[in-house]
Protein backbone atom coordinates (compact mmCIF):
# COMPACT_ATOMS: atom_id res chain seq x y z
CA UNK A 1 0.00 0.00 0.00
CA UNK A 2 1.47 3.12 -0.81
CA UNK A 3 1.76 6.20 1.65
CA UNK A 4 0.56 9.85 0.80
CA UNK A 5 2.32 12.93 1.06
CA UNK A 6 0.71 15.94 -0.78
CA UNK A 7 2.73 18.89 0.25
CA UNK A 8 0.56 21.84 1.27
CA UNK A 9 -0.40 25.30 -0.60
CA UNK A 10 -2.55 28.10 0.05
CA UNK A 11 -5.59 26.41 -0.35
CA UNK A 12 -4.91 22.25 0.78
CA UNK A 13 -3.30 20.80 3.35
CA UNK A 14 0.02 19.04 3.68
CA UNK A 15 -1.01 15.18 3.68
CA UNK A 16 0.89 12.61 5.17
CA UNK A 17 -0.32 9.38 5.29
CA UNK A 18 2.32 6.46 6.10
CA UNK A 19 0.35 2.88 6.32
CA UNK A 20 3.66 1.32 7.67
CA UNK A 21 3.95 3.88 10.61
CA UNK A 22 0.17 4.05 11.24
CA UNK A 23 0.50 7.71 10.94
CA UNK A 24 -1.90 10.03 8.73
CA UNK A 25 -1.86 13.79 8.88
CA UNK A 26 -4.02 16.98 7.89
CA UNK A 27 -2.21 20.30 8.40
CA UNK A 28 -2.62 23.90 7.48
CA UNK A 29 -5.14 25.36 5.22
CA UNK A 30 -7.87 23.02 3.40
CA UNK A 31 -10.26 25.50 1.29
CA UNK A 32 -9.55 23.73 -1.95
CA UNK A 33 -12.04 24.89 -4.79
CA UNK A 34 -13.42 21.27 -5.33
CA UNK A 35 -12.99 19.75 -1.98
CA UNK A 36 -14.09 16.09 -2.90
CA UNK A 37 -11.51 16.11 -6.05
CA UNK A 38 -9.05 16.59 -3.06
CA UNK A 39 -10.51 14.63 -0.48
CA UNK A 40 -11.31 11.10 -2.81
CA UNK A 41 -7.99 9.92 -2.91
CA UNK A 42 -7.49 10.09 0.82
CA UNK A 43 -10.79 8.44 1.48
CA UNK A 44 -10.02 5.46 -0.77
CA UNK A 45 -6.89 5.23 0.78
CA UNK A 46 -8.59 5.10 4.18
CA UNK A 47 -10.83 2.59 2.92
CA UNK A 48 -8.17 0.32 2.06
CA UNK A 49 -6.23 0.81 5.12
CA UNK A 50 -8.86 0.05 7.10
CA UNK A 51 -8.73 -3.37 5.91
CA UNK A 52 -5.38 -3.93 7.03
CA UNK A 53 -4.38 -1.35 9.62
CA UNK A 54 -1.57 -1.38 11.94
CA UNK A 55 -1.82 -2.26 15.65
CA UNK A 56 -1.78 1.37 16.55
CA UNK A 57 -3.12 4.18 14.31
CA UNK A 58 -2.28 7.81 14.91
CA UNK A 59 -3.95 10.41 13.00
CA UNK A 60 -3.17 14.34 13.43
CA UNK A 61 -5.87 16.95 12.27
CA UNK A 62 -3.28 20.47 12.36
CA UNK A 63 -5.84 22.75 10.36
CA UNK A 64 -5.58 26.15 10.83
CA UNK A 65 -8.96 26.96 8.58
CA UNK A 66 -11.26 25.03 6.09
CA UNK A 67 -14.13 25.62 4.42
CA UNK A 68 -17.55 24.01 4.70
CA UNK A 69 -16.97 21.27 2.37
CA UNK A 70 -13.99 20.53 3.81
CA UNK A 71 -15.69 19.94 6.98
CA UNK A 72 -17.49 17.34 5.61
CA UNK A 73 -15.16 15.38 3.96
CA UNK A 74 -13.41 15.80 7.83
CA UNK A 75 -16.45 14.09 9.11
CA UNK A 76 -17.10 11.65 6.34
CA UNK A 77 -12.86 10.62 7.17
CA UNK A 78 -13.46 10.02 10.73
CA UNK A 79 -16.43 8.16 10.16
CA UNK A 80 -14.67 5.98 7.60
CA UNK A 81 -11.74 5.52 11.09
CA UNK A 82 -14.62 4.54 12.92
CA UNK A 83 -14.55 1.11 11.46
CA UNK A 84 -10.98 0.94 13.23
CA UNK A 85 -12.59 1.37 16.77
CA UNK A 86 -15.10 -1.32 15.31
CA UNK A 87 -12.44 -3.92 15.04
CA UNK A 88 -10.71 -3.30 18.71
CA UNK A 89 -7.60 -1.32 16.71
CA UNK A 90 -5.78 1.38 19.11
CA UNK A 91 -6.60 4.91 17.44
CA UNK A 92 -5.94 7.92 18.76
CA UNK A 93 -6.31 10.82 17.49
CA UNK A 94 -5.33 14.36 17.57
CA UNK A 95 -7.00 17.68 17.43
CA UNK A 96 -4.63 20.65 17.22
CA UNK A 97 -5.50 24.46 17.59
CA UNK A 98 -3.76 27.46 18.35
CA UNK A 99 -3.83 28.62 21.78
CA UNK A 100 -6.77 31.11 22.29
CA UNK A 101 -8.62 29.68 18.73
CA UNK A 102 -11.47 29.00 20.09
CA UNK A 103 -13.33 28.35 16.80
CA UNK A 104 -10.97 25.77 16.01
CA UNK A 105 -11.33 24.22 19.55
CA UNK A 106 -15.04 24.04 19.30
CA UNK A 107 -14.57 22.42 15.80
CA UNK A 108 -12.60 19.98 17.20
CA UNK A 109 -15.59 19.71 19.96
CA UNK A 110 -18.41 19.47 17.50
CA UNK A 111 -16.03 16.75 15.20
CA UNK A 112 -15.99 15.14 19.04
CA UNK A 113 -20.07 14.86 19.92
CA UNK A 114 -20.26 13.23 16.54
CA UNK A 115 -18.12 10.50 16.03
CA UNK A 116 -17.49 7.46 18.53
CA UNK A 117 -14.39 8.07 18.57
CA UNK A 118 -11.52 9.32 21.02
CA UNK A 119 -10.64 12.79 20.29
CA UNK A 120 -8.19 14.48 22.08
CA UNK A 121 -7.95 17.85 21.70
CA UNK A 122 -4.41 19.58 21.85
CA UNK A 123 -3.18 22.90 22.52
CA UNK A 124 -0.35 23.61 20.55
CA UNK B 1 -16.55 24.84 -11.56
CA UNK B 2 -17.07 23.35 -7.70
CA UNK B 3 -20.19 21.23 -6.56
CA UNK B 4 -19.92 21.42 -3.30
CA UNK B 5 -23.06 18.92 -3.30
CA UNK B 6 -21.00 16.35 -4.79
CA UNK B 7 -19.43 15.87 -0.55
CA UNK B 8 -23.03 14.68 0.13
CA UNK B 9 -22.63 11.41 -2.66
CA UNK B 10 -22.99 8.76 0.49
CA UNK B 11 -26.48 10.64 1.63
CA UNK B 12 -27.61 10.97 -2.38
CA UNK B 13 -27.29 7.08 -2.43
CA UNK B 14 -28.84 6.67 1.04
CA UNK B 15 -31.93 8.32 -0.32
CA UNK B 16 -32.01 6.79 -4.00
CA UNK B 17 -32.15 3.43 -2.24
CA UNK B 18 -34.93 4.66 -0.10
CA UNK B 19 -36.69 5.83 -3.28
CA UNK B 20 -36.34 2.34 -5.15
CA UNK B 21 -37.56 0.69 -2.21
CA UNK B 22 -41.04 2.87 -2.02
CA UNK B 23 -41.39 2.49 -6.05
CA UNK B 24 -41.20 -1.35 -5.18
CA UNK B 25 -43.56 -1.46 -2.62
CA UNK B 26 -46.08 0.12 -5.37
CA UNK B 27 -49.61 1.20 -3.79
CA UNK B 28 -49.13 -0.93 -0.53
CA UNK B 29 -48.58 1.00 2.99
CA UNK B 30 -46.35 -1.45 4.16
CA UNK B 31 -42.62 -0.47 4.50
CA UNK B 32 -40.03 -3.25 5.84
CA UNK B 33 -38.89 -2.40 9.15
CA UNK B 34 -35.57 -3.02 8.20
CA UNK B 35 -35.15 -0.54 5.57
CA UNK B 36 -37.19 2.13 7.99
CA UNK B 37 -34.29 1.67 10.31
CA UNK B 38 -32.00 1.93 7.78
CA UNK B 39 -33.47 5.56 6.50
CA UNK B 40 -33.75 6.50 10.01
CA UNK B 41 -29.99 5.57 10.61
CA UNK B 42 -29.27 7.67 7.71
CA UNK B 43 -31.21 10.55 8.56
CA UNK B 44 -29.78 10.68 11.96
CA UNK B 45 -26.36 10.85 10.47
CA UNK B 46 -27.32 13.84 7.88
CA UNK B 47 -28.76 15.25 10.72
CA UNK B 48 -25.58 15.01 13.26
CA UNK B 49 -23.61 16.25 9.96
CA UNK B 50 -25.80 19.04 9.00
CA UNK B 51 -25.71 20.26 12.72
CA UNK B 52 -21.93 19.70 13.17
CA UNK B 53 -21.08 21.35 9.91
CA UNK B 54 -23.68 24.32 10.43
CA UNK B 55 -22.36 25.09 13.62
CA UNK B 56 -18.34 25.00 12.23
CA UNK B 57 -19.66 26.83 9.13
CA UNK B 58 -20.76 29.93 11.20
CA UNK B 59 -17.64 29.75 13.56
CA UNK B 60 -15.63 29.83 10.79
CA UNK B 61 -17.66 33.08 9.17
CA UNK B 62 -17.02 34.84 12.56
CA UNK B 63 -13.38 33.84 12.03
CA UNK B 64 -13.55 35.67 8.75
CA UNK B 65 -15.65 38.21 10.03
CA UNK B 66 -13.24 39.36 12.53
CA UNK B 67 -10.30 38.96 10.09
CA UNK B 68 -11.95 41.12 7.59
CA UNK B 69 -12.60 43.44 10.88
CA UNK B 70 -8.88 43.48 11.46
CA UNK B 71 -8.03 43.87 8.02
CA UNK B 72 -10.33 46.57 7.43
CA UNK B 73 -8.59 48.52 10.55
CA UNK B 74 -4.87 47.75 9.10
CA UNK B 75 -6.09 48.89 5.87
CA UNK B 76 -7.43 52.53 7.94
CA UNK B 77 -3.81 52.38 9.61
CA UNK B 78 -2.60 52.02 6.31
CA UNK B 79 -3.86 55.01 4.69
CA UNK B 80 -3.55 56.94 7.50
CA UNK B 81 0.12 56.58 7.32
CA UNK B 82 0.37 57.13 3.75
CA UNK B 83 -1.82 60.42 4.03
CA UNK B 84 0.94 61.43 7.09
CA UNK B 85 3.72 60.35 4.67
CA UNK B 86 2.43 62.18 1.46
CA UNK B 87 2.35 65.44 3.69
CA UNK B 88 5.62 64.95 5.13
CA UNK B 89 6.68 64.12 1.37
CA UNK B 90 5.32 67.78 0.12
CA UNK B 91 6.66 69.10 2.59
CA UNK B 92 9.95 67.79 2.10
CA UNK B 93 10.04 68.61 -1.44
CA UNK B 94 9.24 72.15 -0.67
CA UNK B 95 12.38 72.52 0.97
CA UNK B 96 14.58 70.68 -1.21
CA UNK B 97 12.97 72.89 -3.82
CA UNK B 98 13.68 75.79 -1.62
CA UNK B 99 17.44 74.88 -1.39
CA UNK B 100 17.47 74.27 -4.68
CA UNK B 101 17.23 77.90 -5.47
CA UNK B 102 18.77 79.11 -2.81
CA UNK B 103 21.82 77.11 -4.24
CA UNK B 104 21.31 78.38 -7.51
CA UNK B 105 20.86 81.80 -6.41
CA UNK B 106 23.98 81.79 -4.60
CA UNK B 107 25.84 80.40 -7.78
CA UNK B 108 24.31 82.91 -9.76
CA UNK B 109 25.32 85.45 -7.18
CA UNK B 110 28.77 83.99 -7.61
CA UNK B 111 28.71 84.13 -11.67
CA UNK B 112 27.66 88.10 -10.96
CA UNK B 113 30.44 88.94 -9.04
CA UNK B 114 33.00 87.10 -11.26
CA UNK B 115 31.61 89.06 -14.34
CA UNK B 116 31.68 92.36 -12.42
CA UNK B 117 35.18 91.58 -11.37
CA UNK B 118 36.14 90.91 -15.38
CA UNK B 119 33.89 94.01 -16.84
CA UNK B 120 35.75 96.25 -14.22
CA UNK B 121 39.20 94.89 -15.24
CA UNK B 122 37.80 95.40 -18.49
CA UNK B 123 36.49 98.41 -18.36
CA UNK B 124 39.69 99.82 -16.29
CA UNK B 125 42.88 98.17 -18.28
CA UNK B 126 40.87 98.85 -22.19
CA UNK B 127 38.36 101.34 -21.87
CA UNK B 128 39.58 103.66 -19.52
CA UNK B 129 42.26 105.09 -21.47
CA UNK B 130 40.63 104.95 -24.57
CA UNK B 131 37.63 107.12 -23.21
CA UNK B 132 40.06 109.44 -21.55
CA UNK B 133 42.02 109.95 -25.17
CA UNK B 134 39.04 110.69 -26.57
CA UNK B 135 37.53 112.93 -24.04
CA UNK B 136 40.69 115.13 -24.33
CA UNK B 137 40.39 114.93 -28.18
CA UNK B 138 37.01 116.01 -27.88
CA UNK B 139 37.65 118.66 -25.18
CA UNK B 140 35.44 116.23 -22.71
CA UNK B 141 35.78 115.96 -18.80
CA UNK B 142 36.79 112.37 -19.07
CA UNK B 143 36.01 111.64 -14.94
CA UNK B 144 31.93 111.62 -15.93
CA UNK B 145 32.22 109.49 -19.36
CA UNK B 146 33.89 107.09 -17.46
CA UNK B 147 31.97 107.39 -14.21
CA UNK B 148 28.50 106.99 -16.65
CA UNK B 149 30.20 103.87 -18.09
CA UNK B 150 30.83 102.43 -14.93
CA UNK B 151 27.49 103.42 -13.41
CA UNK B 152 25.71 101.62 -16.26
CA UNK B 153 27.55 98.57 -15.62
CA UNK B 154 26.84 98.50 -12.16
CA UNK B 155 23.33 98.59 -13.11
CA UNK B 156 23.65 95.62 -15.68
CA UNK B 157 24.61 93.82 -12.57
CA UNK B 158 21.08 93.13 -11.24
CA UNK B 159 19.24 92.29 -14.36
CA UNK B 160 22.62 90.14 -15.40
CA UNK B 161 22.10 87.86 -11.99
CA UNK B 162 18.33 87.52 -12.69
CA UNK B 163 18.98 85.92 -16.14
CA UNK B 164 21.52 83.30 -14.84
CA UNK B 165 19.36 82.70 -11.74
CA UNK B 166 16.97 81.49 -14.20
CA UNK B 167 19.12 79.98 -16.57
CA UNK B 168 20.35 77.86 -13.86
CA UNK B 169 17.13 76.93 -12.67
CA UNK B 170 15.53 75.88 -16.24
CA UNK B 171 18.97 73.62 -16.14
CA UNK B 172 18.13 72.33 -12.90
CA UNK B 173 14.15 71.59 -14.20
CA UNK B 174 15.37 69.73 -17.10
CA UNK B 175 17.87 67.41 -15.22
CA UNK B 176 15.50 66.67 -13.18
CA UNK B 177 12.95 65.75 -15.68
CA UNK B 178 16.03 63.79 -17.16
CA UNK B 179 16.32 62.07 -14.26
CA UNK B 180 12.94 61.07 -13.54
CA UNK B 181 12.36 59.85 -17.30
CA UNK B 182 15.49 57.46 -16.61
CA UNK B 183 13.95 55.79 -12.93
CA UNK B 184 10.72 55.71 -14.82
CA UNK B 185 12.17 53.47 -17.35
CA UNK B 186 14.25 51.66 -15.45
CA UNK B 187 10.76 50.58 -13.42
CA UNK B 188 9.24 49.72 -16.23
CA UNK B 189 11.97 47.90 -17.43
CA UNK B 190 12.11 45.86 -14.10
CA UNK B 191 8.21 45.17 -13.86
CA UNK B 192 8.61 43.91 -17.36
CA UNK B 193 11.47 41.28 -16.41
Amino acid sequence: MENIVLEGTGRTPYVSFDSQAGKLEISGRSIPENSITFYKPLFDWVDNYVQSPKDNTTVIFNLEYFNTSSSKCILDLLRKLETLKDTNNATEIKWYFDEGDEDMEESGNDFKSLINLDIELVMK
Amino acid sequence: MANSSNVFIRELKALNQAKEILEQTGDSDVVSKENFVELCTHYESLLGDTRVITNISDRLQNKLNRANDVLHERSEEIKTINDQLNEQNLVLQNTIDELTKTKLSRRAATITIIAAMLLFILSEGLLEPIIEEQARKADYHANWISFAFKGFIALLLKPIEYLIERYLQREAIRKKERQEAVQEIQQKTKTAR
